[in-house]
């Protein structure tokens, strides 16, 4: 029993976030059964999912490598402006590849502040969220509007399956490819990757640039959803992937134990417990208390220490 | 007899299902100089650090000086007269010598105005003469003194109370000739004014030279003490593993045809005040020793070979058929077949929180994928493999490297570089901190690997090791070769020391 405990501790750990999903769902089930469980508040919880659990995705690679990721929401309102503005003037049949090539760009040009600038990731991504949401805000104006034939795709069936590409995918380039497996062991020991011929400058950038794909793919996913550009898009986003990655059980400190699935799963705690709390009719601003506690109560339970005071 | 200073008795300690310590019971007087020893893991770390409460014993008590004691935590234990040296760096970066050397107790140093720096420098500056360091300065910040200075100033600074009991920790590995002398007379004095050292050390020779007597630990249990008149290394070494072993275990004379082809060749290295105009070739098949003090630039000149330091100027160069290849780069060492084992095995070769299979196939991922596809079937044959190969005890190849003892440690580091077929091996003291019976693989890999034609610089802090094991040695002090020596020569100590000082 207790060899088949050692063995399987990682297995086990790894389904608290699953069982913590369940309860929570059972929960809201039991107290609010009727609203909680009807197909327009279910199609509702996976939409709203939907786009944190694509940004989760890329910044899982970013976190696998030990960085932290704050630029998801402003990077989306510049990627949709940007995107945007190039469409209008060419075409709109190209806003999907638009949106996710630009996404990479930032991604791209976030990673090389970083890794070129040698500047701590999580400043970089904060300046580029700031800078992003900025230069949104100034491009912005309200006849900005998803063009119709897009709308139609605002369905529950295309963010299931767009969620089902980028998460297999990704799950793919995390576990069984070089990108994935090398940003790990950065996380781990970036000196001893440097010495195992691992070049970390190219393999950070590269995870930069998924986070920018995703968060390409999110903007397309929000602008379906949403109906136009507006100076409010992706608000937010970037402190609600973080808690939703952290949540679903992604290690704070990268590593070996990093998983995409941390993404999926955390993104529905934590909007199943968005959607449950609004359901009980309870204050958005108790809402976000809990939220913060619920985040807290997470970090402290899995927070790695021992790895903390050997860096510190 | 003399007085007892402490009496240990039916000590347990357990983590999870493992017996670090298990009913170990014995007495040290005072005055005594006692050693501790054990291969790697068989209890000795934990035993001190249950002494000084680091950690706290499931069961068993400590009588100290007469009285039953427990300590709380180190600090407790210095109060009590119980400091101790360990083996890891112990000062902090950013304050001053004389900051580290009264760190907690700064009150010492208490002025009119609060805490007196000038009080505090010098009174630094008398415990480092007293202790033999007077070349440190108090007020230098300690982040530009070498580990063997910082090491001094926890010497000095676990002596600030004078100590009755002090535990050294497998300190000196990490020490030059010069550094590991300052200990020894440290421990004389101790002795004279009849207090008590607790010594533990991977180093025979060592402890047969300055310990009066020797405990024995294996798997964490109390084996036997040895007292001075019985001690011998082949003895203690038979003791520590439980079965006879050669003391000879280093390699026979060989005739190594003298002109094999260059692999490898340094020219002119200059790197700022650390190596001058040093250039050196490897041959295939041999095994080239560098020696000299821990501070003469070897470990550099190793970095340096391996492209993880740029040189000032000079040009390093493998060669494969003839045709030279310039190294500037560590993946470019690497594409070239070189493999680096450092001296700092956690901090640079090994990813301690990532699992064995991770650590074998990172530089050998070629070999696993198709495509972009990495096969994890295939990642887990090689790493099965080399684990079988070099016999590193682990559950299963998942385990994490952290899990491991220093010699498997090693032997992961060692299959990382053969997974990848590399031909030449640059082994920044390869032995350091392992245990005797893992040492003895070391060496008998070393030798068939050059007689598969890989090419091996080793690079020892342990004079024996060094002749023993090379086919060539070379000498570095203060940056500059200052020696050359054949195997055929018949090397001796003596030969070494006059060009290593």
């Amino acid at each position: 029993m207790n060899r088949w405990y050692q063995d399987n501790k990682e297995r086990i750990a790894g389904l608290f976030p699953v069982i913590g999903l369940m309860c929570l769902f059972l929960l809201f089930s039991v107290t609010a059964g009727d609203k909680f469980l009807s197909p327009f508040n279910l199609s509702n919880i996976v939409n709203q999912a939907c786009i944190i659990m694509v940004t989760g995705i890329g910044v899982c690679f970013i976190m696998s490598h030990n960085n932290l990721d704050l630029s998801c929401g402003g990077a989306m309102a510049l990627c949709g402006v940007i995107t945007y503005l190039m469409c209008e003037k060419i075409s709109f049949i190209f806003l999907i590849p638009g949106c996710i090539i630009v996404g990479m760009l930032i991604g791209f040009l976030t990673g090389c502040i970083h890794v070129y600038g040698r500047i701590p990731a999580f400043l970089a991504g904060f300046a580029m969220m700031s800078l992003g949401r900025g230069i949104s805000v100034i491009s912005v104006d309200h006849k900005m509007r998803t063009p119709g034939i897009y709308k139609s795709l605002n369905t529950v069936g295309f963010y299931i399956g767009v969620l089902l590409v980028v998460s297999i995918i990704a799950i793919f380039v995390m576990k069984y490819t070089r990108i994935g497996k090398y940003n790990k062991l950065i996380g781990v020991n970036p000196i001893t990757a440097e010495m195992s011929g691992i070049n970390v400058n190219r393999y950070k950038l590269i995870a930069f640039m998924i986070n920018g794909v995703t968060i390409g793919i999110a903007t397309f996913l929000t602008l379906i959803r949403a109906g136009a550009i507006t100076n409010t898009t992706g608000n937010g986003v970037e402190t609600n992937t973080l808690i939703a990655v952290v949540i679903g059980g992604m290690p704070l400190a990268g590593g070996s134990k990093s998983k995409i699935g941390a993404a999926i799963v955390g993104a529905l705690i934590f909007t199943v417990l968005q959607n449950g709390l609004i359901i009980w009719q309870m204050n958005a601003d108790w809402i976000n208390v809990i939220k913060g506690i619920v985040f807290l109560i997470i970090v402290i339970l899995t927070v790695d220490r021992k790895h903390m005071t050997l860096t510190a | 007899m003399s007085e007892k200073m402490i009496t240990l008795k039916n000590m347990v300690k357990t983590f999870g299902s493992v017996k670090a310590v298990s009913e170990v019971s014995f007495e040290i007087n005072k005055g005594e100089i006692r050693a501790l020893i054990g291969e790697n893991g068989s209890g000795k770390s934990t035993l001190s650090s249950l002494i000084t409460g680091a950690q706290q014993a499931d069961s068993g008590t400590i009588i100290y000086k007469g009285k039953e004691f427990s300590s709380k935590g180190i600090v407790d234990a210095k109060e009590h007269g119980i400091a101790v040296l360990l083996q890891e760096k112990g000062t902090l970066d950013g304050l001053s010598v004389a900051e580290n050397i009264f760190l907690g107790t700064e009150n010492k140093c208490s002025g009119r105005w609060g805490i007196s720096r000038r009080k505090m420098n010098q009174k630094a500056g008398e415990m480092l003469v007293s202790i033999g360091a007077e070349s440190i300065a108090p007020e230098r910040i300690v982040d530009s003194l070498s580990f063997e200075e910082r090491k001094l100033i926890e010497v000095a600074r676990a002596l600030l109370d004078d100590p009755d009991l002090l535990i050294v920790d497998e300190t000196t590995t990490a020490l030059s000739l010069e550094g590991r002398n300052i200990i020894y007379k440290l421990i004389e004095k101790m002795k004279r004014e009849n207090r008590t050292v607790i010594f533990i050390s991977h180093d025979l020779e060592e402890i047969v030279k300055i310990c009066d007597t020797a405990t024995v630990l294996r798997d964490g249990k109390f084996i036997k003490t040895v007292n001075k008149n019985e001690m011998n290394p082949d003895y203690l070494r038979t003791l520590m593993i439980g079965r006879e072993l050669d003391g000879h275990y280093y390699m026979n004379d060989r005739n190594i045809q003298g002109e094999c082809e260059i692999v490898l060749k340094a020219e002119n290295i200059n790197l700022a005040n650390k190596l001058r105009n040093v250039s050196i070739e490897l041959r295939r098949g041999e095994i080239l020793g560098l020696g000299g003090l821990t501070e003469c630039g070897m470990h550099e000149l190793c970095k340096v070979m391996f492209g993880a330091i740029c040189p000032d100027s000079g040009t390093v160069e493998v060669f494969h058929d003839g045709m030279g290849k310039r190294i500037c780069s560590c993946s470019d060492a690497i594409s070239n077949k070189v493999a680096y084992l450092p001296k700092d095995r956690d901090a640079e070769s090994l990813f301690t929180g990532a699992s064995i299979r991770d650590n074998i196939t990172v530089t050998a991922i070629e070999q696993v994928k198709t495509g972009i596809y990495i096969s994890p079937q295939k990642e887990e044959k090689l790493a099965q493999e080399y684990v079988k190969n070099l016999s590193v005890k682990c559950n299963n190849e998942k385990q994490f490297v952290s899990e491991l003892s220093g010699g498997n440690k090693q032997k992961v580091v060692v299959g990382k570089w053969l997974a990848n077929n590399s031909e030449i091996l640059i082994m920044d003291c390869p032995t350091r901190g392992i245990d005797v019976g893992v040492k003895k693989a070391i060496y008998n890999l070393m030798e068939k690997l050059t007689s598969e034609g890989k090419s091996i610089i080793m690079v020892s802090e342990e004079m024996p090791e060094l002749i023993g094991m090379s086919d060539r040695i070379i000498v570095l002090k203060n940056g500059k070769v200052t020696g050359t020596f054949l195997r055929s020569q018949r090397v001796t100590e003596n030969d070494l020391v006059g060009c290593i000082i």
